[in-house]
């Protein structure tokens, strides 16, 4: 599919509607789909989620784009709603949070693995490593105390290993800062995929905080309150490496383009016809957003929607297993820390970032305490004797 | 912790506020429904969508179809060839889930003490060994007919969402050891009626091994059925 930005035209805003019925389709399979539809309807409605913060941010700083914000944001809530209501009830929140860490893993892979600029390849790739752990974490809190496998919701495409440790992934907040690109310089797929993975993780920090206090079990909500913390300082992280001088229009211009690239990448490779058809009608629909926005874009700031935009889409998001990447940057950056806006080796870490850890873990580490001496097992832990305790 | 609730400020019920109450229902006149009709309306939404909705999802084909599985199946199932690895499905993820359930029963007795007539920890471990053996017995039973222990089938996936409500009560810090033997109680219940049922499939299917298996589980948690609804009694007060 070959895909015009500044072109391409999609539905006019004005024919994109819905009804309630619409707004509540049949939600995908939790056992028969394969497990990149579950990945991108999570990820689509973290997308949309942050096309509602940010509008709603922006409304409040910009009096005079309330109305074509709210027009514009009315659609996108109601996109939010259809995508979000994919996920099928019997998929429980523990379930949805597994799904939620693979997002992190293969969607941070394959953005870490397309992005040109090095510095934030790194900064991805650090990322990963401790998303990557939280899924061995919420894999071992679903095996002990729900007595499920992970890998059901996984199906293998993801590793269930220990990554940068959850225990250690706590710093102080100046060393959660990195370099911005520059808005002048930086490649379009750049933007891009920092808006991605920074809408990837503040949803799944407002999921945790959500569903955290829905959890019975003790350590369940310790570990829900720990990762949502790293959560917070993963998205302090990918906030930080968006050029801050970009004007409110041109972030939103970015934003759409974020969104078509998204549902672009979405049709690629969805293998469910009904949600594939979801997809196709929410490109058109961004892509008529797309055209509203960047003509108040050219309107008010006087400047050509193609400053910002190229004709060309990147290549797509990668919806595949990125096992072999991830292991490699497991091998060469687990014992990474970061010291400022630079990555370091953990000797090197700062003694507020000792500090506040030590702090934190003082009444012990909810990370570490559920998987201790946890490996996976193909059927959970009890499906290997040798590894029971009775 | 004391075993019964005890007296105190719930405040769930009308008679906690009887004042706001009857200011709450003095505004019924005035304000009455914005549309008609009653609770059976949700049937028709319900309705709509169980027509136009397809299943949760399907049972994995089992490896090469062996012989076994077309003829227990055959035997067994008539129009509804999946229904014995199904079931089998589901039962080995509620012994696996009942095992971590008696796991965290154990956590509790081991916090507040056992009560007069109640379980001991021996007791606990006891079932809990014995809920394990059902599991792993029931993962060899599956791979020998060719079938993925490991998979979700839908019935599994149906009883795990069942049980969610109950392993919210046992690990519950604030549930007392005999709210959570009152929890596990609709466990057992469920796992005795259910191998009942695999013990009657077997039959049907003319699987003689596996009845004797079978019956035997079966009169398992009949004791723990019965070590349980005691120690209920017990924690109750009843004789």
């Amino acid at each position: 599919m070959a895909l015009n930005l500044l072109k391409d035209k999609g539905v006019p805003l004005a024919n994109q509607r819905f009804t309630w019925k619409e707004l509540v389709q049949p939600p995908y399979s939790k056992l028969d789909d394969d497990a990149f539809t579950r990945v991108r309807v999570i990820l689509m409605n973290g997308i949309e989620s942050e096309a509602l913060r940010f509008s709603h941010a922006c409304a409040r700083m910009n009096r005079d784009l309330q109305l074509p914000l709210a027009q514009v944001r009315r659609v996108e809530q109601h996109q939010q709603t259809l995508v979000n209501w994919l996920n099928p009830a019997d998929q429980s929140p523990l379930e949805t949070t597994i799904g939620f860490e693979q997002v992190a893993i293969e969607v941070t892979a394959s953005v870490a693995e397309s992005e040109p600029d090095p510095y934030l390849a790194q900064v991805f790739r650090f990322g990963l490593l401790e998303d990557f752990d939280h899924m061995y974490r919420y894999a071992a809190l679903m095996d002990r105390v729900e007595g499920k496998d992970a890998n059901t919701l996984v199906q293998s495409y993801s590793d269930i290993l220990p990554g940068r440790p959850t225990s250690l992934e706590h710093r102080d907040p100046s060393d959660d800062l990195r370099t911005p690109y520059d808005r002048t310089q930086a490649a379009l797929v750049t933007k891009l995929n920092a808006m991605t993975i920074m809408a990837g993780e503040h949803q799944t920090h407002d999921y945790y905080m959500t569903i955290g206090p829905t959890f019975a079990d003790p350590l369940a909500r310790q570990l829900y309150a720990e990762i949502a913390s790293i959560e917070e300082q993963h998205v302090t992280q990918y906030e930080s490496i968006i050029d801050a001088t970009e004007t409110w229009l041109e972030k939103w211009l970015l934003h759409e383009a974020t969104e078509v690239y998204n549902y672009y990448s979405c049709v690629e490779y969805e293998q469910n016809a009904h949600v594939k058809a979801i997809w196709e009608r929410f490109l058109d629909y961004e892509l008529g957003q797309l055209r509203f926005v960047a003509d108040l874009f050219e309107q008010q700031e006087k400047r050509d929607a193609a400053e910002v935009l190229s004709e060309a889409l990147p290549a797509p998001i990668r919806y595949e297993s990125h096992r072999e990447f991830v292991r490699e940057t497991l091998r060469q950056e687990v014992q990474l820390s970061a010291a400022g806006a630079s990555f370091v080796d953990r000797s090197e870490e700062t003694e507020q970032t000792r500090a506040y850890r030590d702090h934190m873990n003082a009444d012990g580490s909810p990370s570490d305490t559920v998987s201790a001496g946890y490996i996976w097992m193909p059927g959970t832990e009890l499906a290997v004797p040798a590894h029971v305790e009775r | 912790m004391n075993q019964q609730s005890h007296l105190g400020t719930n405040r769930t019920g009308i008679a906690a506020a009887l004042q706001r109450a009857k200011e709450m229902q003095a505004g019924m006149e005035a304000f009455p429904p914005t549309s008609q009709g009653s609770a059976q309306d949700i049937a028709q939404v319900r309705i709509a969508y169980a027509k136009e909705a397809g299943p949760l999802g399907s049972v994995p084909q089992p490896a090469g179809l062996k012989n076994k599985v077309q003829t227990a199946v055959k035997a067994v199932v008539g129009e509804q060839p999946t229904l014995f690895m199904d079931k089998l499905g589901e039962r080995l993820a509620f012994e696996r889930s009942g095992t971590r359930l008696y796991e965290a029963l154990l956590a509790k007795q081991n916090a507040f003490g056992s009560f007069s007539g109640g379980p001991t920890a021996g007791d606990l471990k006891h079932v809990l060994n014995e809920e394990y053996n059902h599991f792993q017995l029931l993962q060899s039973i599956i791979e020998q007919f060719g079938g993925d222990p490991t998979a979700v089938t839908p019935a599994a996936d149906i009883q795990g969402t069942m049980s969610q409500g109950i392993r919210m009560v046992i690990v519950d810090p604030r549930t007392t050891l005999l709210q959570s033997l009152e929890a596990i109680l609709v466990a057992e219940l469920a796992d005795f009626t259910c191998w009942e049922t695999l013990v009657e499939l077997a039959q049907q299917a003319g699987e003689d091994d596996l009845v004797q298996s079978f019956k035997q589980a079966h009169m398992t948690e009949q004791e723990h059925l019965q070590k349980v609804r005691t120690w209920v009694a017990a924690g109750q007060g009843r004789t």
